[in-house]
């Protein structure tokens, strides 16, 4: 048959080397998505095989199929109602009873399967031997062995799944839970057919089981299908419950674990051998180490440092390329268009908007980079380790430390970097306080405003704001658990898989994946909202008659002057400058944007905020670097940067400290940027995203209110 | 002392002939020993034997040692008794391959911290709020 069409998901344990086999099937043919609705990353690829069109769909690894995590639903729901036609369960063969858990469950759904025994020569060399042959009919589905560092019997497993396929290779395996819960079970399967008919996803077996286990996904499915045939089904499987409770004095779901690894370890007294090596175990030394009660903190933090100069430091090069590239680009555009105003849309807009975004790439990569390094090698749990009873305190995983301090550097890769939380609420109250690690982009608006104010004591101030920062992540850390993300904090519990070597094909593809994600975001997104963006600051335009008066008059004065050699071509330039200043400040505050911020003064007045540092605020929504050069415009300067003493000459001259340093705290507190905004709608949707704005610009006001309040009562004492 | 201020207080030990149980005061200290309400549960998984229809005998109760496994010391080995908590709960850890009856070993502790144990092979560290969920005696 040509060009059949076959879809084959894998499924595995986490650390099961699952991803490896993945990129050896796939290669680079990988399309990286999200299960709807779900923060849940799928993965897929298509290849052409022997005759065959063969879609690869990686599912989220697992440790069985509960419904404890969106992870475990997601790959349970897929097997169940999309049917691959093939399941390649990838096994650590190092770690087999373990593993053959989610054997065993896969084979209680009815998947048609492939074993796919991988790391098979870490297994030879610990010693261990299996007889195949045996092994696989015993568990009712064919055995490749793989070594998917070295890229061995990726094609095996093809063969093995066409043939499986082709139905030359099924058998099928029946586990039995013992006398007691097979009782039970069919009381429950029989009240299930009276009562069920056609709501059934999988066997009437297998939903037994479930109920018996108290599966809270099957659960609310069969009460939302039909809720008075569940309160009937209930009533059965209660009685059911109870009865095992007291006969076996255990609850059902132990029993049946205990069950599965009975039927594991029946199989594996077969046809499994384990000779003592005698080999001390590497990973326990180097751990013994690495989580030591003294070592482990100064480790940790070592390599985060290194990680975070390796991100920012590294990363500058590069990004001075891109700026110097985006440049060139701007210079070329302003050269090839003549009309003004199309000119400053490319310009000004589109290339300034996107290149801002552009620029991080780098720091992107060499992130995601050093986290693949950080989790292939094994390292990342162990750090998660290290430090969740510090981050425990303030409510949150030991992993969330990463994107906190990531966020130092840039929020955007820290939002992106929060996806190593598996837990939804871990994550999201990471990502919803990660704002406040104040970012790289926010450093020149203090170094600007507390050189203005309090160019003594610069340094402590800036300090004193990333301080306030770190401050007021804790507080809501713990203020958004007891309230939006109420509950339990989940139970921690986590593997640390052996440490091995990275494979540069892994951390390859995991890093360009990422980095691409975030350049179409990019293109598309934040495209869209520069061009906006633009407009609002430059519409609408200032008519004919809406220039200053004596405008024309100073021209020509200065064209005099200048002609007639009274002053100099410097000072002629210098003074052209001052009136183009003049022009871009009136052209602002005649902008859509001019106007929001007039229009919006007697909202900001209570924090001692006039329009101009409105409209800073505002155009901080595209990156807060952008405020330096928005004031520069707003008083009318041309070209000066952070240190400018030309501006801050000017803010001195309009503002007091107090509203200085109330300022600082407002642009510190309030959501980072557009680009940061858009990454993070992607990573935990719109509606999160929304609460984000809200919330911070809440904070960011009310704080702001309370110390320009406070400040203005003590100082008038 | 790895062992949090608690063990202090009750009894970590459990040396009452199999007729008191859940009846003298060994009960209440263990209750507050462990911190959890469900005592008697505990005690009954390790009461699995004569009396009722349990195919499998555990070990007689005289002379173990109940511990939860916060309490438990590095580089000891330790038999999980029982899994407290609810279904979810006990349903991931079996998935993880803590089940009762199964061996462990405990190779870091961190005061109030997580522990870090070997079971099937497999390294994996457990949270606080686990910890004292988990029933273990040593072996």
């Amino acid at each position: 048959m040509k060009g059949k069409k076959i879809v084959i998901a894998l499924a595995g344990n986490p650390n099961s080397g699952k991803t490896t086999i993945f990129n050896n099937l796939t290669g680079l043919r990988q399309h990286v998505g999200n299960y709807p609705g779900v923060t849940v990353e799928k993965r897929s690829g298509e290849i052409h095989y022997k005759d065959y069109f063969i879609k690869i769909i990686d599912l989220p690894g697992i440790y069985s199929l509960t419904a404890f995590s969106e992870e475990e639903i997601v790959a349970r729901n897929y097997i169940l109602r999309e049917k691959p036609d093939i399941v390649v369960n990838v096994i650590d063969s190092s770690n087999l009873e373990r593993n053959l858990y989610l054997t065993v469950q896969l084979l209680e759904i009815g998947a048609p399967l492939v074993l796919d025994f991988n790391m098979a020569d870490i297994a030879k060399k610990k010693g261990q031997e299996v007889n195949r042959k045996l092994l696989s009919v015993l568990l009712g589905a064919p055995i490749v062995e793989t070594v998917g560092p070295k890229g061995i019997g990726t094609g095996e497993v093809l063969d093995a799944a066409i043939k499986v396929k082709e139905g030359k290779d099924i058998k099928k395996v029946e586990i039995s839970y013992g006398e007691e819960i097979e009782n039970e079970l069919d009381r429950i399967r029989s009240s299930i057919n009276n009562h069920a008919g056609t709501f059934l996803w999988s066997g009437d077996r297998w939903t037994a089981v479930k109920l018996l286990e108290q599966d809270q996904e099957i659960i609310n499915k069969l009460k939302k299908a039909d809720p008075d045939r569940y309160s009937e089904i209930e009533k059965v499987v209660s009685a059911s419950i109870r009865h095992i409770n007291n006969i076996l004095r255990d609850p059902p779901e132990v029993v049946i674990a205990d069950a599965r690894y009975g039927f594991i370890k029946g199989a594996l007294r077969e046809a499994y051998k384990e000779a003592d090596t005698g080999n001390i175990d590497v990973t326990e030394k180097i751990d013994s180490i690495i989580t030591n009660r003294f070592f482990g903190l100064p480790i940790f933090g070592i390599i985060i440092w290194l990680m975070f100069q390796f991100v920012f430091t590294l990363g500058r090069y590069p990004m001075r390329w891109i700026e110097y590239g985006f440049e060139k680009l701007s210079v070329w555009f302003s050269g090839i268009i003549h009309a003004e105003l199309l000119r400053s849309l490319v310009v000004d807009g589109i290339i300034g908007g996107v290149g801002g975004v552009v620029v991080f790439t780098p720091n992107i990569a060499l992130l995601f980079l050093a986290i693949a390094l950080l989790e292939d090698s094994g390292y990342m749990a162990r750090g998660a380790f290290v430090m969740d009873r510090i981050m425990h305190k303030i409510g949150l995983h030991g992993k969330s430390f990463i994107p906190l301090i990531i966020g130092f550097g840039c929020t955007v890769p820290a939002y992106m970097g929060s996806r190593i939380l598996e837990n939804k609420k871990d994550r999201l109250i990471t990502m919803h306080i990660n704002t406040f690690s104040s970012c790289g982009a926010r450093l020149p608006v203090y170094i600007l405003l507390a050189g203005a104010f309090f160019p003594a004591i610069a340094g402590n101030i800036i300090f004193s704001i990333y301080f306030i920062g770190i401050l007021f992540a804790i507080i809501m850390a713990k203020v958004l658990r007891a309230t939006r993300f109420k509950g339990e904090m989940e139970p921690f519990v986590m593997e640390l898989p052996p440490y091995r070597m990275p494979t540069f094909k892994g951390v390859f593809i995991h890093t360009w994946e990422r980095t691409w994600m975030y350049l179409k975001k990019a293109g598309t997104i934040i495209l869209a909202i520069s061009i906006l963006m633009w407009f609002l600051f430059t519409f609408p335009m200032l008519g004919p008659d809406d220039y200053p008066e004596d405008l024309e008059s100073r021209i020509t004065l200065l064209e005099e002057s200048y002609n007639s050699g009274s002053i100099t071509g410097e000072a002629y330039i210098e003074a052209v400058a001052e009136i183009d200043g003049e022009i871009a400040a009136e052209k602002l505050e005649f902008s859509a944007a001019g106007r929001t911020g007039k229009f919006l003064e007697p909202v900001f007045r209570p924090l001692g905020f006039d329009w101009r540092m409105v409209v800073a605020s505002i155009s901080g929504i595209a990156a807060k670097e952008v405020i330096v050069s928005n004031f520069n415009t707003l008083f009318s300067l041309q070209g000066a940067d952070e240190g400018s003493a030309g501006l801050q000459q000017k803010l001195k001259e309009n503002y007091d400290p107090l509203k200085g340093y109330t300022f600082m705290l407002f642009v510190l507190l309030y959501f980072p940027c557009m680009a940061s905004m858009a990454v993070f709608r992607r990573e935990a949707g719109t509606k999160e995203m929304f609460f984000q704005m809200g919330y911070t610009s809440v904070l960011a006001w009310v704080v702001a209110f309370v110390v320009y309040q406070a400040g203005s009562f003590f100082m008038s004492l | 002392m790895i062992f949090g201020k608690k063990i202090k207080t009750g009894p970590k030990r459990l040396r009452k002939p199999k007729a008191n149980i859940g009846h003298g005061p060994g009960q209440q200290s263990l209750k507050g020993h462990l911190g959890i309400g469900k005592t008697a549960d505990i005690l009954k998984s390790g009461m699995r034997g004569p009396g009722y229809s349990n195919p499998m005998p555990a070990p007689p109760l005289q002379g173990r040692k109940l511990l939860t496994l916060a309490h438990a010391v590095p580089g000891k080995k330790y038999r999980i008794i029982k899994v407290e908590g609810d279904c979810k709960l006990s349903s991931r850890l079996c998935a993880m391959g803590l089940i009762p009856d199964e061996l462990l070993s405990v190779y870091t502790a961190s005061r109030g911290g997580p522990v870090l144990i070997t079971i099937k092979g497999s390294r994996f560290a457990i949270g606080r709020g686990m910890t004292n969920r988990i029933i273990i005696e040593e072996t």
